[in-house]
C-alpha cells in the first residue's frame, strides 16, 4: 500500500533525476572546453562529477554519534553537477543512490536528489552542505508473513518492500588532489541524516530518522 | 551517457548485494523445541468450554498468530489454545507452551518486594537511597525522597526509559542488543521527572527496573536467583522463567510484530526489550494461574499485605477500563465488577492476567503477536468482550 507521501517522493526523485541527466549532457561541452584550456583541476569548475563510497548507517536522531555499533554497512554512488560558481562559492545538484544493510532487520535503497552549496575556505579542502528529497524502498531482512483470509492462516510471502518519502540533509568535507590521470579525484567524508516517512501508520509512528557516515571518492567526468 | 552507464552498474551491484544478503535464518530453527507437554493437573470442566473454544478460534481467524487462554471459576476450569506457536515450524499453539508475559512481570516483582517487606528486609516507606548505590540514585531526580512504595505504585515521578526517544531509536537500530540495567538507567540520567514524588501517577518501567535492583541489593542475590528463592521454588513455578541474560528459554512461542499497515508481520522473538524486573518473565497459562491463585489465597503473601497491594491510586489516562493502580497491580473496572492483575506487552507478545473477586474467576491470556492489528484484536476483541462473555449469563 503506497500513500500519497510516497508517491510524492518517487515522482520528485524521478523528475529531478531526469533533469540532472539532461543538464549533464549539455555540460559535456563545458567539460571539453575546460580540458582544452588545461586549467588546474578544481572541483568548483562548472562540470559533472561522479562519486562513490562506503557508508555506515545508524537509526538515530540527526547528528547521532559515530562510530556506531553494530556497523551497518552500505554503498553510495551518484553524480553532482556544479551549475554555478562565484569565487570560492558554488552551487550544485546531486543525484544519489544508496544501499544499506541492517543485518537481521532490513535492507533498503534510497534514490534522492539534492541541491547543495560548496565553499573553499582553503585551497586544499572544501565544505559542502545539501538538502535533498527522495524515495526509500525497504525490505525486511527476514521472512515476512501475510494473513490469508481465505485459509485464516499466515503464509510466508515474497517481500516486495515498502516505499517511503525520504528528505535528507548532508554535510561534506572533501580533499581534492591533482591527478589528471585519475580524473582529479577528491576524497570526501559526508555526514547525512535521512527521515523515513510515514514509518508505521498503524502504530502512529509518523517518522524515524537515520544517519549515514560515508567515506568516498569524487571524480570529475 | 557515460554517467548513466556507471549508475546502471551501481544498480546492478546493489541488486547482487541485495540477493546475497537474503539469507533466511529461521530455516535453522529447531522445531523439536515445541514437542513438549507436561502434567499441569488441570482438567476442562467449565460449562462454557465450547463457547470459549470458539472464542479463541475466532480471534485467530481475525488475525492472531497464536493464543493461549485459561479461565478458572467456581463453575469450572477451561483452558485452550489456537493458532500457531511458530509460523516457521508450522506447529500449533498448545496451552502448555511458554510465552513472554511482558509487564505482568511487574506483579511478580512487586510480590518479591512485598515478601522481603514481610521478612523485614526492606521497608516500603524507606527512601530508595537506602537500598541503591549513589552511582544510580545520584542520576535520579529527587531520589532521596522517593520511597519503595512510590516505585511500586508509579507515583515516584521517575521518567520511564521507554518514553525516551533515543531509547526507541536505539531499539529500532539494534533490537537484539542486550542492555544492562545501568545502560537503561543512562537514558533517564539527569531527567527532571514527570512531577514531584507522590504528587501524581505516571506508569514508568524505570520504577520496576529500580525495584529489581533493590531486590538484588537487599536480598544479596541476582534477580534470577532471588526469583527462584522467593517465588519459583515456594510456588513450584516450574514453567516460569526470569533470566535477564537468557530471556527466551527453549520452547517459548515465536513472537511476531505488525509494523506495516498492510498487515505484514515479522518474527521479533529475539528483540530484547524489558528483559529485567519490568518485563522479563516467560511462562505458560498454568503457571500464571498458579501464581495468581497463590496471591489471591494468601499462599505467598499475608492477607494484610495483599490488602496493602490493593491500595489504589487513579491512573492519569485510563484506557480500556484500567482505571487504577496498586502496588504492582492494575485495577480493571468492568460492567460486571472490578478485577485486579496486570496487562503485559513486549515486542512480539501480549498478555493479561486478572482475577475477578466478585465472581472468584481467573482470566489468563497469552498472545504471540504485538503492535498494529494484534493490539487491536487483543484490546477490542478480547479484553473488551471477555467480561461479558464470562459473566453476562450469571447476572440475574
Amino acid at each position: 500500500m503506497m500513500n500519497k507521501g510516497m508517491w510524492v517522493g518517487i515522482l520528485f526523485t524521478f523528475i529531478f533525476t531526469g533533469s540532472v541527466f539532461s543538464v549533464s549532457e549539455t555540460s559535456e561541452k563545458t567539460v571539453q572546453e575546460s580540458n582544452e584550456k588545461r586549467k588546474p583541476a578544481k572541483l568548483t569548475n562548472k562540470t559533472l562529477y561522479i562519486k562513490f563510497g562506503v557508508s555506515s548507517f545508524r537509526t538515530s536522531m540527526p547528528f547521532g554519534a559515530f562510530p556506531a555499533k553494530p556497523v551497518y554497512p552500505g554503498i553510495t554512488g551518484g553524480v553532482n553537477y556544479s551549475f554555478w560558481q562565484k569565487g570560492i562559492h558554488s552551487g550544485d545538484t546531486g543525484t544519489n543512490g544508496y544501499y544499506i544493510h541492517q543485518m537481521r532487520i532490513r535492507r533498503f535503497f534510497i534514490l534522492n536528489q539534492t541541491i547543495g552549496y560548496q565553499i573553499w575556505p582553503l585551497r586544499f579542502f572544501y565544505l559542502h552542505c545539501d538538502l535533498g528529497a527522495g524515495w526509500m524502498h525497504s525490505f525486511y531482512d527476514q521472512p515476512v508473513y501475510a494473513f490469508d483470509s481465505g485459509t485464516g492462516q499466515y503464509e510466508q510471502k515474497r517481500d516486495y518492500g515498502r516505499s517511503y518519502f525520504s528528505p535528507s540533509m548532508g554535510l561534506e568535507m572533501g580533499f581534492p588532489f591533482k591527478s589528471p590521470w585519475l580524473g582529479n579525484p577528491a576524497v570526501y567524508i559526508k555526514y547525512e541524516t535521512f527521515l523515513q516517512m510515514p514509518y508505521s501508520q498503524i502504530n502512529n509512528i509518523p517518522v524515524i530518522p537515520g544517519t549515514l557516515l560515508t567515506l568516498g571518492v569524487k571524480i570529475k567526468l | 551517457m557515460k554517467q548513466k552507464a556507471i549508475l546502471f552498474k551501481f544498480l546492478i551491484l546493489s541488486l547482487i548485494l541485495l540477493k546475497s544478503t537474503c539469507m533466511v535464518e529461521s530455516e535453522m530453527m529447531d522445531c523439536s523445541q515445541y514437542n513438549y507437554a507436561h502434567n499441569h493437573g488441570h482438567s476442562i470442566n467449565h460449562p462454557q468450554s465450547a463457547v470459549l473454544d470458539q472464542f479463541i478460534k475466532e480471534k485467530v481467524r481475525l488475525g492472531l498468530v497464536g493464543v493461549s487462554m485459561m479461565v478458572a471459576s467456581p463453575q469450572g476450569t477451561w483452558y485452550g489454545a489456537a493458532g500457531k506457536v511458530s509460523l516457521e515450524c508450522g506447529k500449533d499453539f498448545q496451552p502448555s507452551h511458554y510465552s513472554r508475559i511482558g509487564s505482568i512481570t511487574k506483579t511478580y516483582t512487586a510480590v518479591m518486594i512485598l515478601r522481603l517487606s514481610e521478612l523485614g528486609i526492606v521497608n516500603l516507606d524507606d527512601s530508595i537511597t537506602k537500598y541503591l548505590p549513589g552511582r544510580i540514585t545520584d542520576e535520579i531526580a529527587h531520589a532521596s525522597v522517593i520511597t519503595i512504595r512510590q516505585l511500586l505504585n508509579h507515583t515516584s515521578g521517575i521518567y520511564s526509559y521507554t518514553d525516551i526517544l533515543s531509547f526507541g531509536l536505539d531499539l529500532l537500530n539494534n533490537p537484539y542488543q542486550l542492555n544492562s540495567e545501568e545502560d537503561l538507567l543512562k537514558y533517564i540520567s539527569g531527567k527532571p521527572g514527570y512531577f514531584l514524588p507522590g504528587e501524581s501517577m505516571h506508569y514508568s518501567n524505570t520504577n520496576f527496573l529500580l525495584l529489581g535492583l533493590i531486590v538484588e541489593n537487599a536480598y544479596g542475590k541476582n534477580l534470577k536467583n532471588a526469583f527462584v528463592d522467593l517465588l519459583k521454588t515456594p510456588l513450584s513455578l516450574n514453567h516460569t522463567f526470569l533470566d535477564p541474560d537468557h530471556m527466551i528459554p527453549e520452547g517459548t512461542s515465536q513472537g511476531y510484530l505488525n509494523m506495516d499497515s498492510n498487515g505484514d508481520i515479522t518474527n521479533a522473538t529475539d528483540y530484547l526489550m524489558g528483559q529485567y524486573a519490568d518485563g522479563g518473565i516467560v511462562a505458560n497459562v498454568f503457571d500464571m494461574y498458579t501464581f495468581m491463585n497463590s496471591l489471591v489465597n494468601g499462599a505467598i503473601l499475608l492477607p494484610i499485605t495483599l490488602t496493602e497491594m490493593k491500595t489504589w491510586v487513579d491512573v492519569e489516562q485510563p484506557e480500556f477500563g484500567l482505571t487504577k493502580y496498586g502496588l504492582g497491580l492494575r485495577y480493571w473496572s468492568t460492567p460486571y465488577g472490578g478485577a485486579y492483575g496486570h496487562t503485559g506487552g513486549s515486542w512480539g507478545y501480549l498478555a493479561e492476567m486478572f482475577y475477578f473477586p466478585d465472581h472468584d474467576t481467573y482470566f489468563i491470556l497469552l498472545v504471540n503477536g504485538s503492535l498494529g492489528k494484534f493490539n487491536e484484536i487483543v484490546d477490542f476483541e478480547i479484553h473488551k468482550k471477555i467480561p461479558e462473555l464470562l459473566f453476562s449469563s450469571l447476572v440475574p
